[in-house]
């Protein structure tokens, strides 16, 4: 017998779980060779471009040069590897920044800092490191900012933001539904009054929105949950490397990813995070680097409307 | 059977994860500049000095919570879209509403919208007074635009008024209204 044909033969002798367990490790071990020092800093590159690509809100010129931009970085890496090509697409989203302050949501300033980020990383020896510094102390900025403004905030404190919110944004309207108990119809209906509200030279000056059983519960839950857990993330991605809590602030970033954007879906926010949070990641268990790319890639999963779909099962 | 089989804990993650582990805090080379080291803390500053400048004006100058890369996102019922701006047209020693978007103006009047500063409303005043009104008989609104239907009558501005509102939202008695931000009124010479 051949040495060939006693593998062939031995391999029919493993049982079943074991060959399973094979076939999920070597599927395990694809997106881990993405992760390889040398190919990681493409793959944020790669990733970056794509948001940039996607989720890129700007004046029309912008727009087509930072896709052709973002194209050419994507088909070609070595690109990715110049400082110049960095700082030119920061340049480009800085002047846009210029122009449009007044609609650019706080994510693009995010991702503008991140590409500038970039660049500065290819100027040190370390590039990978510098990025990972820059990813912590970015994500770990942004969430103190955003904790300190609701902190500072009388009306997110009380729970009138979430209150309002439940009541008349459409991307809280499943959970507003299935979970407080405001129907479709009394959603509708706020909407309405909301619009009659905003018209610049209307008689309506004053509007009582529908409300639901447990709204104001939901909203105080909300609340807190939310400023809790961004100081928290605020707090471990601020603290200094040397207290090892990596493993700690990838979870608190997830869970929070996990459990924010369901509700409050904005895809382009959570991306930049996962870009970022990927390559600061110490990856002490492992599994964290591939959970950030399965949030990169899963993330547009949560505009599924998930709530109607419930909704409508449960009658 | 087992060794012909990959384990999760190979030696080459292990071996990545204590490079990574190892890994100094301090990310430059030994023949790095100061300066070069010192640009990797640039987009951190960078983020921190605009968030402070959008908290600060957005709590003195009435800059929207949610815009301005200060990260105040979710953190109010006042954002840019809840934003209402009125604009009247006085001439004839009367006050006409206008009617339209005004699309000539272009982002000048959402800015406004969202950043509502005196001297922003004032130079909004002034370009809407170099505009040619003109006056629907019908609605007795103005409109930068002369029309295609029903004629309209040219009107000659002596000034122009602005007022910018926000929403709030009392959640004891969830009522909604309008609140007064910021208002000029701006002479045509």
């Amino acid at each position: 017998m051949t040495s060939q044909a006693s593998g062939s033969v031995a391999m029919a002798r493993v049982p079943p779980l074991e060959r399973l367990r094979g076939e999920a490790l070597r599927f395990w071990r694809l997106p881990n060779s993405l992760f390889e020092d040398e190919r990681r800093f493409e793959l944020i590159g790669v990733m970056t471009l794509l948001v940039s690509i996607f989720h890129l809100v700007s004046i029309p010129e912008l727009n087509e040069v930072v896709f052709v931009f973002a194209i050419a970085g994507v088909l070609d890496r070595r690109l990715l590897r110049w400082p110049a090509f960095w700082f030119a697409l920061s340049a480009g989203l800085i002047v846009n920044h210029f122009l449009l302050w007044h609609t650019l949501d706080n994510h693009k300033y995010l991702l503008t800092y991140w590409c500038l980020a970039l660049g500065i990383s290819r100027l040190q020896a370390d590039s990978l490191g510098a990025a990972a510094l820059n990813g912590r102390l970015l994500i770990g900025l942004c969430f103190l900012f955003a904790a300190a403004s609701k902190l500072l905030s009388p009306e997110y404190m009380d729970g009138t933001f979430f209150h309002y919110t439940l009541l008349t944004d459409r991307r809280f309207s499943g959970v507003s539904d299935i979970v407080g108990g405001v129907t479709t119809e009394a959603m509708v209906a706020n909407g309405v009054a909301m619009r009659d509200l905003a018209r610049p030279y209307g008689a309506v000056e004053h509007v009582a929105l529908n409300d639901g059983p447990r709204i104001a519960a939901m909203a105080q839950v909300m609340t807190w949950w939310t400023v809790v857990i961004e100081g928290l993330i605020a707090l471990l991605f601020l603290l200094p490397r040397r207290l090892r809590v990596g493993a700690l602030r990838d979870a608190v970033l997830l869970i929070f990813m996990f459990t924010t954007y369901p509700v409050a879906t904005v895809v382009g926010f959570g991306r930049v995070l996962t870009v970022a949070g990927l390559a600061q990641t110490e990856n002490r268990l492992g599994i964290e680097r591939a959970l950030y790319l399965a949030a990169f890639v899963l993330l547009p999963a949560y505009r599924f409307p998930f709530a109607r779909v419930f909704r409508w099962f449960i009658g | 059977m087992r060794g012909a089989y990959p384990t999760v804990s190979s030696r080459r993650m292990r071996a990545h994860q204590q490079e990574d582990a190892n890994r100094p805090e301090r990310t430059t080379g030994g023949g790095t500049s100061t300066v070069r080291r010192a640009l990797v803390y640039l987009p951190p500053a960078l983020l921190t000095v605009v968030a402070l400048q959008q908290m600060v004006l957005s709590r003195t100058a009435d800059l929207v919570p949610w815009k301005g890369g200060g990260f105040g996102m979710f953190s109010s019922v006042d954002s840019e879209r809840s934003r209402i701006i009125r604009a009247f047209v006085i001439a004839e020693g009367r006050e006409y509403p206008v009617a339209s978007s005004i699309d000539e103006l272009g982002r000048a009047v959402p800015k406004a919208a969202a950043y509502p500063t005196r001297a922003r409303l004032e130079r909004l005043a002034e370009r809407m007074a170099e505009l040619p009104w003109w006056l629907d008989p019908e609605t007795r609104a103005a409109s930068p635009d002369r029309g295609t239907g029903k004629p309209r009558r040219r009107i000659r501005p002596t000034a122009i008024r602005l007022q910018i509102f926000r929403i709030v939202f009392d959640s004891a008695s969830r009522g909604a209204e309008r609140l007064l931000l910021a208002e000029v009124t701006r002479e045509v010479p």
